[in-house]
């Protein structure tokens, strides 16, 4: 007994000297275990703070802008805000763009949640670059293209998120009229001006005037608005660059709207009526401007819809024009319309109908010229995301609203009485409403 | 140095190798590999084993204790040791479902010693050996949390194909969840409930000690053609020996980090002692879904005749086992092949395996187990794909609903995987009291992944797309353990383990993508005119350091504390280390006092510990990404905000339990409560969008429970002379429920699921057509309480005009997993040679969102009379008339007498526009008979004359019955099964329904 006591004893000495010193190799290895691990594809933000970073930084605001436009949420916003406005009509079979086009903007499935978010995004990365350059640029800053082109960007997106959007929410911030974007857009783009004009880029300069036209437009500054459109020639175009390179490059309007079981066509739409049918097939009023292709065989996800190939983009690299120089001439136009000039705004018409060697058009009285004005802005900017806001502006104008459904309608089982039951914006997402404190007690609609 | 290091330095960090040469530096160091000292005075042992009415008991583990040998029955029952050192010797016999003897002989130098077992029955199996969740191999009397095993030796004739098939049906709280029927389609596994809203609620899964990567990466996803890839069912089944299940984190907190949602740890077979046994196995069968499991839209006949095909299989397995006193080895080579119920959907699996045991010395054991396996899938286009097969026939017939003509469409979609596992375990017996192990293994893991498009096959692509994706996977993990045994006093008996385990992952995916082919009959990327390629990797790193002690007093009462500290590469920059604590105890009451004469065993157990789940890799670090833009142009976005203060959510169980056995321990009852709170979860806030970053932060903020029972009967029902019926019952429930988002909004998971606090992760919301006080109509309005005004939360409601308020939760449907699952089965063996076997299974509380139903249900899925026409006019014969699709809807418009549920139906039905989502998360309650199995081993005489030892007939059958009041094609099925948080995307879209198989098998033994 005793000598299995200590052979017990001294095996346990043994076990006790094994036991530590493993736990002491294991702890000490642990301890100078290095865990750091590296990741190619992602960069840290500090990276960015440095010259040669200056172009990525403003191309990923053009990037986010596109993704808003024509991207996510079956289409981007220039897609499904076309559905909602009558420009086209949603044949497919995916819900959340039926619900718009419906008439019913939904604000909860995760496409309806992307047009907020990823126009949110544009407008804060585009803000962001602005911030950055500074930093990284300096006083150089003022008289940068790349800052000009931010700054144009901001313009842009603040005018995007205005045109779409029911009200505006700012970097978490409380609930605001939508114009808040305007106001934001409009001080963007008269920084844009100064510095693309330091920096000697007129493109950018003009583009700018363009843009902060369209601002105030839409703010009812038509004073300012003519003024900033009188610095725009006819001709002028600046666009959105889109490349087949890659998706996100894309044109995701040609893609939504014309290609093989695509979700959107111009039937049942006033612009299968005022287009041209290219297939020869319906009897149209031939205008170029909406350009489509009927084709029987060819069925929406929904078998009693037909889709119509919208034709205005014939490929992913076509360009989408963010301002041009006939849009300036219809402001011109409208303005003079507005001021009871009917000849005149006529006139300024048909510069436009010119520019694209049309027949000039023509309006006895004031009634007529407005049909003539609304639907030429319907023609003239097809499915480049104006629709919403020209008819937004004129729902809420007493003098133009009853106007409206002379150029906006829907036939057969699509339609909808469009201006007294279309909200003419897109709703807030739930994401906002959900994530952001200051909205509890102030909800959007 | 400290732990303090942990963590340091996140994203470019210096590699070394420290973990495998350290681990076999001590262990080189304490072992000194000197060859085992020569037996010159040597004996044999014989014997057999039988049952207590003298049956063979075959493949019963025979070991002589204190020793590296070991060895498995024959047909007969009978095993023999050579070369045994003379002299008194004890023999060790284990089976499932007996106890475990022992008895002592004496070795004669140059004879033999001959021992006769005959095993008692016992449904409690309280001296098996478990090694998971434990620090060292323990007896199952010593542990407190309850785990899991299943012996796969005792189902060769069950009807599996999978390790997924394998573990269904198998143990309570173990829900597989398949995606669907096509073969080759994996799954998603999920014990007890979902322990996060944010990460992965699948186990970890270890093969012989090597961690596998069971990830379901995104090649050609499901949304188009793809088939989840389960890694799980990359590991031959017929090769396993055993699966030890950890369910909750109570158990498995010695696994650290990632542990959280469970452990499972799979054996393969080993090679046992004597001469070279070789096992054939062979089968034939034949998938089919019946008619009824497709009749849901009037073009259903169609598709049947048309579009569903008899399936086939055929699998061939041949293995050998064998060794001597110190060397043994199982080699397998297995193939099998199956062409499933849709057209060009087939799947081919190639398997090798070597294990080798080497005893350099009676206390030396060293294992290399290596497979590898190469599987190849063609896909069936199905699910939510536009151009698939089901979605298009079942809406819109023959032409489908895009007008495709269905038989022209060609898809093909590949999926191949290559998979190497090989891990080497080295256990040394230092003392008598100290022993340590380490496992070092490798997991490599490829993929190739390729779809084509040709050239004018398909309507929406006309010239053609080709995509390939690949990827490859390298896990390795090296494991250190020692123990210490010892006996405090001669009642008390200490046992001190001591470990770490380090782990890292490597991956690499490049994919390339090509759309239009100039022409007709080219198919590579490089062929097409627009071309783009991608390329990611990433690593992580994982380092664990543990201790457990055991105090046991006599053989009854057992308690253990345990301590995990882990760092992991995915911690946040100010998080080191992570602490995992745990404790039990068992007591088997039955050891220490008399009990009632109807008692037998009874064993009484509680647990408490943690174990925890990581954060995903780079989500605490603020990120951007690039990409180009506007025509090529560099460009950066931003994509991940960053939490310095990440760290991993931590789950707390409490179990408690007890194993039970009456009638002489023929009857087992294993019950078990467990409680779970998941703490600092992980949850993906969302910052409001107009922040500009739209991707959600990962915060350590939620809290979820899971309560639930698990409960276990198996036993001997009924035995007589030439006849024994063994029956078992497994029921489980789960009631899982988000305690608090910390404030957090609710998030949305997917369309109507949302993580909402006090409901189920990941439950169903919307309004829907319900029946209330003999009412049927929207529960907006039924529900909607008139004159009360909304309460915080609550949503104003309106009928005929009158406002009112909905109560809080008026629009909650149910949630995605189940909260019941109940098996019931049996096995019966008639004379010495029949046995029949069955299971069924039944799954409850689960809802699912059925895009399937919604697309049939909705309004504008009207069949007209042109659509009609078009068909005959293309020759296809179609018996129906102008309607809804569904048949629900035509049986539910037409019907004189309506009843409730046709009521619902019909406003569903005629509800306006595809949006109702609400109206289609629908119950998944299911009845299956999942096995069904009849195996005759024919007279030894007869094999005989062809040189086998013995050979056995099967014939089995699977899933060939099932009930259910689902109304779409299959309540198990879940199409989004490719994502991380698959296991909560409760999505149904024209999967094909799980077939019925019935095959006829082979065994023999030579």
């Amino acid at each position: 007994m005793r000598k299995q006591l200590w052979i017990r004893a001294g095996v346990a000495g043994r076990a006790r000297a094994g036991a530590i010193a493993a736990i002491a190799g294991a702890s000490l290895v642990l301890a100078s275990c290095d865990l750091g691990v590296t990741n190619p594809a992602l960069i840290e933000e500090s990276d960015l703070f440095v010259p040669g970073a200056v172009p990525a930084i403003v191309n990923g605001a053009r990037y986010t802008f596109n993704n808003a436009i024509s991207q996510t949420g079956a289409g981007g916003v220039f897609s499904v805000s076309a559905a909602l406005t009558d420009e086209l009509t949603h044949v497919g079979s995916w819900a959340p763009p039926r619900e718009i086009s419906d008439g019913t903007p939904g604000n909860e499935s995760p496409e309806n949640q992307s047009h907020w978010g990823q126009s949110s995004r544009a407008r804060w990365q585009a803000e962001d670059a602005i911030d950055k350059l500074t930093t990284i640029l300096g006083d150089a800053a003022n008289s940068s293209e790349w800052m000009a082109l931010a700054k144009l960007y901001a313009g842009f997106s603040n005018r995007l998120l205005g045109d779409m959007f029911c009200e505006a929410v700012i970097d978490g911030g409380e609930l605001q009229p939508h114009t808040v974007f305007f106001q934001r857009g409009e001080e963007h783009l008269t920084s844009a001006i100064q510095v693309a004009g330091a920096a000697g880029v007129d493109s950018l300069r003009i583009a700018a005037y363009a843009a902060r036209a369209q601002v105030r437009m839409m703010m009812g500054d038509w004073a300012g608005a003519v003024a900033d459109a009188g610095q725009v020639p006819t001709g002028f175009r600046y666009v959105q660059i889109m490349s087949d390179n890659s998706g996100s490059e894309a044109n995701g309007v040609f893609e939504w709207s014309a290609l093989i079981a695509g979700q959107y066509s111009p039937w049942a739409t006033p612009f299968a009526e005022w287009g041209t049918d290219l297939s020869g097939t319906l009897d149209t009023e031939g205008d170029p401007r909406a350009p489509f292709l009927f084709r029987t065989e060819i069925g929406g996800g929904s078998p009693d819809r037909p889709f119509y190939f919208a034709q205005k983009y014939t490929s992913r690299n076509d360009d989408i024009a963010l301002a041009k120089g006939t849009e300036m001439r219809l402001i011109e136009a409208e303005a003079l319309l507005r001021g009871g000039n009917v000849g005149d705004a006529v006139a300024k018409i048909n510069e436009v109908r010119d520019h694209h060697d049309l027949d000039d058009a023509s309006a006895a009285n004031a009634d007529e010229a407005w049909e003539l004005l609304m639907k030429e802005r319907g023609l003239e900017l097809w499915l480049e995301g104006r629709r919403l806001p020209d008819l937004r502006r004129w729902a809420a104008d007493a003098n133009t609203r009853a106007r409206i459904n002379t150029t906006a309608w829907r036939l057969g089982e699509v339609a909808r009485p469009v201006y007294e039951a279309t909200p003419f914006c897109l709703r807030i997402s739930t994401d906002e409403i959900f994530s952001n404190p200051n909205l509890t007690n102030n909800l959007p609609t | 140095m400290s732990l303090s290091m942990f963590g340091a330095e996140r994203l470019r960090g210096v590699r070394r190798r420290w973990p495998l040469a350290l681990a076999a530096a001590m262990l080189a160091l304490t072992t000194g590999f000197q060859p085992a000292a020569s037996q010159t005075q040597t004996g044999t042992i014989t014997g057999t084993v039988t049952t207590q009415t003298g049956e063979p008991v075959v493949g019963a583990q025979v070991t002589v204790v204190g020793t590296q040998r070991g060895t498995l029955t024959n047909a007969r029952g009978g095993f023999i040791f050579t070369g045994v050192q003379a002299g008194e010797r004890q023999v060790r016999v284990t089976s499932i479902g007996y106890r475990t003897e022992t008895q002592t002989v004496q070795v004669p130098a140059g004879g033999t010693a001959t021992v006769q077992f005959s095993l008692p029955i016992s449904a409690i199996a309280l001296d098996a050996v478990v090694v998971t969740g434990q620090a060292t191999a323990t007896q199952r009397r010593e542990i407190g949390t309850s785990i899991a095993a299943i012996d796969a030796t005792a189902l060769e004739a069950a009807p599996i194909k999978s390790m997924s098939q394998l573990l269904q049906g198998r143990a309570p709280g173990v829900n597989v969840l398949p995606g669907g029927g096509k073969s080759g389609q994996g799954t998603r596994i999920v014990l007890r409930g979902a322990a996060s809203v944010s990460q992965a609620n699948e186990p970890l899964i270890y093969v012989d000690g090597v961690r596998i990567d069971n990830s379901s990466p995104l090649g050609i996803s499901t949304a188009t053609a793809g088939t989840t890839w389960s890694g799980l069912d990359d590991i031959n089944p017929a090769d396993i020996e055993r699966v030890e299940i950890v369910r909750g984190a109570s158990a498995a907190t010695l696994y650290g980090t990632e542990a959280a949602a469970g452990v499972i740890q799979i054996f393969t077979r080993r090679g046992s002692e004597g001469r070279a046994v070789w096992n054939y196995s062979g089968e034939m069968g034949v998938l089919d879904t019946p008619f009824e499991w497709w009749d849901i839209s009037e073009f259903s006949p169609w598709f049947y005749d048309n579009m569903v095909q008899r399936g086939n299989l055929q699998s061939h397995q041949l293995s050998v086992r064998g060794g001597g006193e110190a060397f043994n080895y199982y080699a397998a080579g297995s193939f099998r092949d199956e062409a499933g119920v849709l057209p060009a959907n087939t799947e081919q699996a190639t398997s090798f395996r070597l294990n080798l045991g080497i005893a350099p010395r009676d206390n030396m054991s060293l294992r290399l187990n290596s497979s590898f396996t190469q599987r190849d899938v063609r896909v069936a286009p199905d699910a939510n794909n536009t151009r698939g097969y089901t979605i298009n026939g079942l809406v819109g017939g023959p032409r489908g609903q895009f007008v495709e003509t269905l038989s022209l469409v060609d898809i093909r979609g590949i999926q191949d995987g290559t998979r190497f596992l090989a891990g080497l375990t080295l256990e040394h017996q230092l003392t008598d009291i100290l022993s340590h192990r380490v496992t070092v293994g490798t997991d490599i893991w490829n993929q190739d992944q390729h779809q084509l498009f040709p050239f004018g096959a398909i309507s929406n692509l006309p010239e053609g797309f080709r995509s390939n994706y690949r990827r490859e996977n390298r896990n390795a993990n090296v494991d250190y353990n020692a123990t210490a045994r010892l006996h405090l006093t001669p009642d008390v008996r200490s046992t001190t383990s001591a470990g770490f385990q380090y782990f890292h992952r490597s991956t690499g995916w490049s994919s390339a993508i090509g759309e239009d082919f100039p022409f007709f009959g080219l198919e590579t990327v490089s062929a097409t005119l627009r071309t783009s390629g991608a390329e990611g990797r990433s690593e992580e790193k994982m380092a664990g350091f543990y201790g457990e002690q055991q105090v046991a007093f006599r053989d009854y009462l057992y308690v253990t504390a345990g301590l995990r500290a882990d760092g992991h590469s995915a911690f946040g920059a100010d998080v080191d280390f992570q602490i995992y604590p745990k404790v039990s105890a068992s007591y088997v009451l039955s050891d220490h006092v008399q009990l009632p004469d109807f008692l037998g065993t009874l064993r009484l157990r509680g647990a408490y510990g943690t174990a925890g789940q990581q954060p995903s890799n780079f989500a605490a670090v603020r990120t951007w990404n690039t990409t180009s833009a506007v025509g090529a142009q560099p460009a950066v976005f931003p994509t991940n905000l960053g939490n310095p203060d990440l760290r991993p959510e931590v789950t707390h169980e409490r179990e408690l339990g007890f194993e039970l056995g009456l009638l002489e321990d023929r009857v087992h009852f294993d019950v078990t409560h467990y409680d779970q709170r998941t703490k600092d979860a992980l949850y993906a806030v969302r910052e409001p969008p107009s922040q500009g970053v739209l991707s959600p932060q990962l915060r350590n903020v939620g809290e979820i429970a899971n309560e639930g029972w698990e409960v276990g009967v198996r036993g001997l029902v009924y035995e007589r002379p030439g006849f024994r019926w063994n029956a078992l019952v497994n029921l489980s429930t789960n009631r899982n429920e988000i305690i608090s988002l910390g404030g957090g909004a609710p998030i949305q998971l997917q369309w109507l699921q949302w993580m909402r606090e006090g409901y189920a992760v990941g439950s169903f919301f919307g309004d829907r057509p319900i029946a209330h006080n003999g009412e049927v109509g929207l529960a907006s309005q039924l529900l909607c309480e008139v004159g009360r005004q909304p309460g915080p939360g609550e949503d104003a409601c309106s009928v005929g005009g009158s406002a009112g308020a909905l109560p809080e939760g008026w629009d909650y449907i149910g949630g995605p997993l189940p909260t019941r699952t109940l098996q019931l089965g049996s096995d019966f063996s008639i004379g010495a040679r029949t046995t029949v076997n069955f299971l069924f299974d039944h799954r409850a509380g689960a809802f699912a969102q059925s895009s399937t139903m919604r697309w049939l249900m909705s309004p504008n899925r009207n069949i007209t009379e042109g659509h009609l026409q078009t068909n005959r006019d293309l020759g296809y014969d179609i018996n129906t008339t102008p309607g809804p699709v569904a048949r629900v809807c035509r049986d539910a418009l037409d019907a004189t007498n309506p009843t409730e549920q046709q009521q619902i139906y019909a406003i569903a039905c005629s509800r306006n526009s595809l949006l109702t989502h609400g109206d289609f998360a629908l119950p998944t309650d299911f009845w299956k008979l999942r096995e069904i199995s009849v195996s005759y081993r024919v007279p030894e005489a007869i094999p005989s004359r062809f040189g086998l030892g013995s050979l056995t007939v099967n014939l089995a059958g699977r899933n060939l019955w099932r009930s259910t009041d689902y109304i779409g094609l299959e309540p198990e099925s879940m199409y989004r099964n490719d994502l991380s948080d698959s296991a909560l995307r409760s999505q149904i879209f024209f999967d094909t329904p799980i077939p019925r198989q019935i095959t006829l098998g082979v065994r023999a033994q030579f």
